[in-house]
């Protein structure tokens, strides 16, 4: 039997030549189809003599092996690049805008309002509300401030009736909590409040957050401790921070936190009105006439009790000028946050 | 309220003390200094005399005087109205320095040389007066300088006070504290009162109705006073903490006031028709008072009245008809202690403030009437030529003794300090607190100027202000780690709050309280809760919903060139019950122009309902709920547009275009609204 193998072996230049994944697929069929060329040897095979048939056998797997090596190859190669060419064929302007899924804004107020929350409940404060419609009772009286108490000057009230008002602290909240549980207290309350004010630097409306902790052995110390950590990882672990004494109706002693100015940096400036400190918050260890008015044990529990603006500290965080630009909800202000 | 660090010395010796420190200091204490004014030296500024004084060539409202100092004689441009020939005034010459650092060099006005000012008390920073020159007293010498006479040097502080310390309403309030601060003495003021042997029980009497309202009530008669203007010393201190001198009776009842705190009143003996009388209001009564205004009283308030008629409305103000006038020879002076709630109240009730009340209110001292009745009496012996009859009249309480006994230990626990016992101690004994020692144990007898000192609490903020807040250890409380979550609401406000941020939607804060007319448009009236004083009629009626808002702020960012917005709020709506009204929070949401941003990009226009329901649907499958969409009947609804979301067969707000018939100012072009 006489076999032609460098005629056969022209494939390897037929598939080397193929130039697209089509063409190389007429190589195979070419020779490995039905009817291909290397398929013809096999079909041969039953003629081979018999002492040949081994070695005949042999060349045609040999033959086989070496198509489909080549053919794999060169297949993978073409398939590379036909792809290759077809990407690039579908480029994009990919400097071009997107699908306007405009992202909105959580306003300021309550970013800072959260911020705060997460700071204390962090501490192991629990967070707790109360109505901003709210009784003269639980707004002033349980806090030790009675009808005539010049303290009520400090905060000019709106009323809905004699006995009902719009609460002017957060302090209230203080007040429910204390009547409906018992020692320990570990709570914030942030929310709305009101006062009959109105100008550059007052808006009828604000936010506040009010603390209290009541326990065994709650110490000044403490207070001093819980706020300084709460205002160095509001505003850096550098600012300076100073208490100083106040009063207020409902702690004893009380006192007024000032933070260094972080607008001038202590220099001295508008803003802290050259004196480089700035007020944050109020506090004081809780009035025992508070305590009384729960009806807690003053020999057995000591607290303390403090209220922030949220409106001042977002000011101061974003450096943000005007006060009324927060109830503006001018689409300008607010898409800044 | 203002001190004058010059009158401050009277009672406690500052030389030396940096004034910037002392500020500090007393700030550190609980009192706060709001601003310290240094009035310097006047240097090249002395006393002139006014030679000539002529129109300006050249300017309408311009004088043109010739001044002299005695040694040399000025040209100088005025412009003020009051300047007249032969008048004394405050002269400065070229090179002096004027507070504020306005130097006076030689200048042409209108083309006329001017060598010098003529100045006006705002000028030399005595007084914020800027109406006309200063005219000073004819006898005082041209050249003389002119700093002894204004009493210059001064500081004076600005001090933001609390209105628990009531004792610091007085310079002799701030001398004890700057005293005990720095460890001085204080010095008493003494007096020698010349009465004459004419006794005042001759020209009336006390007597006290009410004694709970007023336990004393002290009285003297000065006769003969010349009414005219206080010494110059006393005008200079009274300017210095922001007091307009007005006639030296008036003046000597200001000066106890802000020396010792004690307010005092004068009335025209002539207009007192036999005793004082102290009792309660009949209702109806009216009086006018010194401010010009008259004043209906009710049962509770408190008058003083002579067997006739009122004269005054106690602790508050005296009436206009027995007040000193001009030709006011005899006076009967008023000295008592009126009860803090009483004058409180009547103030409130009448929307009145005065200095007497504010210190009324506040609580003055019990036991200063006795002695300040004398030394405003002496005073007007001095100052304005009275004789002073013998005797005090009316009746004086002695307050009751407040002693205090609180535990060393106790306080050093509450305040997480370890001050030694000698040192609260001393504390306590620099603050006049008096303190008795027994073990651990200390025992306090407050004066009666601290009507704030009632409880251990207060001794421990004594102890703490003086020992200085910034030495008290800083330490972080132990908290039980049972602390309970945030509750699902707060949660879910704030989770929400992020995913509508994600779809696009800005957080908007409105106020609680609108307009009622506005509300109606969407509310039955008879459920709003209003306000009884509210800021203007546009905030007179707390929300029932919050998407009335909504539409308000979108209206104005229209009205701001925005052609769309996305908006949201969390707020609560307030409606009336018999209590306390029942608010609940409540959510909104608002689309209005076209829900996708303008691009290229942007997927074809959407009814605003369906794009905003899209978004109501992810929110509510954020917590698994599942809403059906009936069609909804609200008047204020476009009714083929909108739906109520009903979830579990019940309501749970509305989804839907507003209608059109809406006031024209209210509809926007395709707005959507989502609200439960």
């Amino acid at each position: 039997m006489q076999v032609d193998l460098n005629s056969i072996r022209q494939f390897e230049t037929e598939i080397a030549q193929a130039t697209s994944t089509q063409q190389l697929y007429e190589v195979k069929v070419k020779y490995l189809g039905k009817k291909g060329i290397i398929s013809e040897l096999s079909k041969q095979l039953k003629d081979v003599p018999n002492e040949q048939k081994k070695e005949f056998g042999m060349m045609i797997g040999e033959l086989r092996n070496s198509f489909e090596a080549q053919y794999e190859a060169q297949e993978k190669k073409l398939a590379q690049a036909e792809l290759s060419a077809k990407l690039t064929g579908e480029s994009l302007d990919i400097t071009m805008s997107g699908l306007p899924l405009v992202s909105g804004s959580i306003h300021p107020i309550m970013s800072v309002y959260y911020e705060i929350v997460n700071i204390f409940t962090s501490m192991g404060f629990e967070v707790a509300v109360g109505p901003e419609a709210e009784s003269d009772q639980f707004n002033f009286e349980m806090l030790n401030i009675p009808k005539e108490h010049p303290a009520r000057d400090m905060q000019d009230t709106f009323y809905i009736s004699e006995d009902i008002l719009l609460r002017t602290h957060t302090s209230p909240v203080q007040a429910r909590t204390m009547q409906a549980q018992e020692p320990p207290v570990k709570i914030i309350a942030p929310g709305k409040v009101y006062r009959c004010d109105y100008d550059l630097t007052h808006t009828p409306m604000f936010h506040q957050v009010e603390g209290l902790l009541v326990d065994k052995g709650v110490t000044f110390g403490d207070l001093k401790g819980t706020l300084t950590e709460f205002i160095q990882r509001m505003f850096g672990k550098d600012i300076p921070v100073r208490f100083r004494p106040s009063f207020f109706p409902f702690t004893e002693p009380s006192a007024e936190v000032d933070m260094g100015c972080v607008i001038c940096g202590q220099k001295g400036c508008r803003v802290c009105k050259g004196t480089g400190w700035l007020e944050i918050l109020g506090c004081g260890m809780v009035n025992n006439e508070v305590f009384k008015h729960a009806g807690y044990d003053t020999s057995v529990y000591s607290g303390f009790a403090f209220g922030m603006g949220i409106e001042r500290i977002t000011m101061l965080k974003y450096g943000i000028g005007d006060l009324r630009s927060f109830f503006e909800n001018n689409l300008k202000f607010l898409r800044q946050f | 309220m203002k001190i004058s660090i010059n009158w401050i010395n009277e009672f406690v010796d500052t030389t030396g003390i940096d004034m910037q420190e002392l500020a500090a200091k007393l700030t550190m204490a609980g009192l706060e200094v709001e601003s310290v004014e240094t009035k310097s030296r006047l240097e090249n500024v002395v006393v002139a005399k006014v030679l000539k004084c002529e129109k300006h060539p050249d300017a309408d409202k311009l004088s043109l005087c010739v001044v002299s100092t005695g040694d040399a004689e000025y040209q100088v441009v005025c412009g003020a109205p009051n300047v007249r020939a032969g008048q004394t005034v405050v002269f400065a010459k070229i090179g002096a320095e004027l507070p504020g650092g306005f130097k006076i060099k030689k200048a042409k006005i209108r083309g006329t040389e001017s060598s010098g000012m003529i100045c006006a008390e705002d000028e030399i920073g005595i007084s914020d007066d800027h109406d006309g020159i200063m005219i000073l007293p004819d006898h005082l010498e041209a050249g003389m300088d002119v700093n002894d006479y204004l009493g210059l040097p001064d500081t004076v502080m600005e001090i933001g006070i609390t209105p628990n310390r009531a004792d610091c309403l007085s310079m002799v309030g701030y001398a004890r504290e700057i005293a005990a601060l720095y460890g001085l003495k204080l010095k008493e003021r003494s007096w020698n009162l010349a009465e004459t042997d004419d006794k005042a029980e001759n020209y009336g009497g006390v007597v006290i109705e009410n004694k709970e309202a007023c336990p004393t009530y002290m009285g003297r008669v000065i006769k003969d006073v010349k009414i005219g203007p206080s010494p110059v010393w006393m005008q200079n201190r009274l300017r210095a903490v922001g007091v307009r001198p007005i006639s030296n009776v008036v003046d000597v009842t200001n000066y106890v006031m802000f020396e010792y705190g004690q307010p005092l009143h004068t009335f025209d003996l002539r207009e007192i028709d036999g005793k004082i009388i102290i009792r309660n209001a009949k209702a109806g009564e009216k009086l006018l008072l010194l401010d010009e205004k008259e004043r209906t009283f009710n049962e509770e308030m408190l008058l003083i009245t002579d067997e006739k008629k009122i004269l005054a409305l106690a602790g508050v103000m005296g009436g206009e008809h027995s007040g000193i006038s001009n030709d006011t020879k005899d006076v009967f002076l008023e000295c008592a202690y009126f009860e803090p709630k009483q004058t409180r109240k009547t103030a409130r009730k009448l929307g009145m403030t005065s200095d007497a009340a504010y210190r009324y209110e506040r609580g003055a001292d019990p036991a200063n009437p006795v002695k300040m009745v004398d030394y405003a009496a002496y005073l007007l012996q001095e100052v304005a030529g009275g004789k002073v009859c013998n005797g005090k009249l009316g009746e004086y309480a002695e307050p009751a003794e407040k002693k205090v006994t609180v535990d060393t230990k106790w306080i050093n626990g509450y305040l997480g300090t370890s001050i030694s016992d000698e040192q609260i101690v001393k504390i306590l004994s620099d603050l006049h607190l008096n303190p008795v020692v027994n073990g651990t144990s200390v025992t306090v007898t407050a004066p009666s100027y601290r009507v704030d000192i009632v409880s251990d609490q207060d001794i421990a903020e004594e102890v703490a202000r003086m020992y200085g807040y910034d030495n008290i250890p800083t330490t972080l409380p132990r908290i039980d780690a049972d602390s309970k979550p945030m509750s699902r609401l707060l949660t879910a406000r704030r989770d929400i709050g992020y995913q509508m941020k994600t779809m696009g939607f800005n957080e908007a804060i409105n106020y609680s309280f609108m307009k009622d007319d506005f509300l109606k448009l969407f509310d039955d009236e008879a459920k709003f809760v209003k306000l009884l004083n509210p800021i203007s009629e546009d905030m007179n009626t707390m929300r029932t919903f919050v998407f009335p808002g909504l539409l308000a702020t979108i209206k104005y960012n229209l009205n701001n060139g925005f052609k769309q917005a996305r908006f949201f709020e969390f707020a609560s709506s307030f409606t009336k019950t018999d209590r306390l009204p029942e608010q609940r929070m409540k959510f909104a949401a608002a689309v209005a122009g076209d829900f996708w941003s303008m691009s290229w990009a942007a997927p074809k226009a959407i009814e605003p309902f369906f794009a905003l329901k899209g978004v109501l649907e992810n929110v509510l499958n954020a917590y698994k709920i599942k809403a059906e969409y009936v069609r909804s009947d609200r008047h204020f609804l476009h009714p083929g547009k909108a739906a109520e979301i009903v979830v579990g067969g019940r309501s749970i707000g509305f989804i839907g275009d507003f209608t059109p018939q809406l006031p024209t100012k209210l509809t926007f072009a395709r707005m959507s609204c989502c609200s439960r």
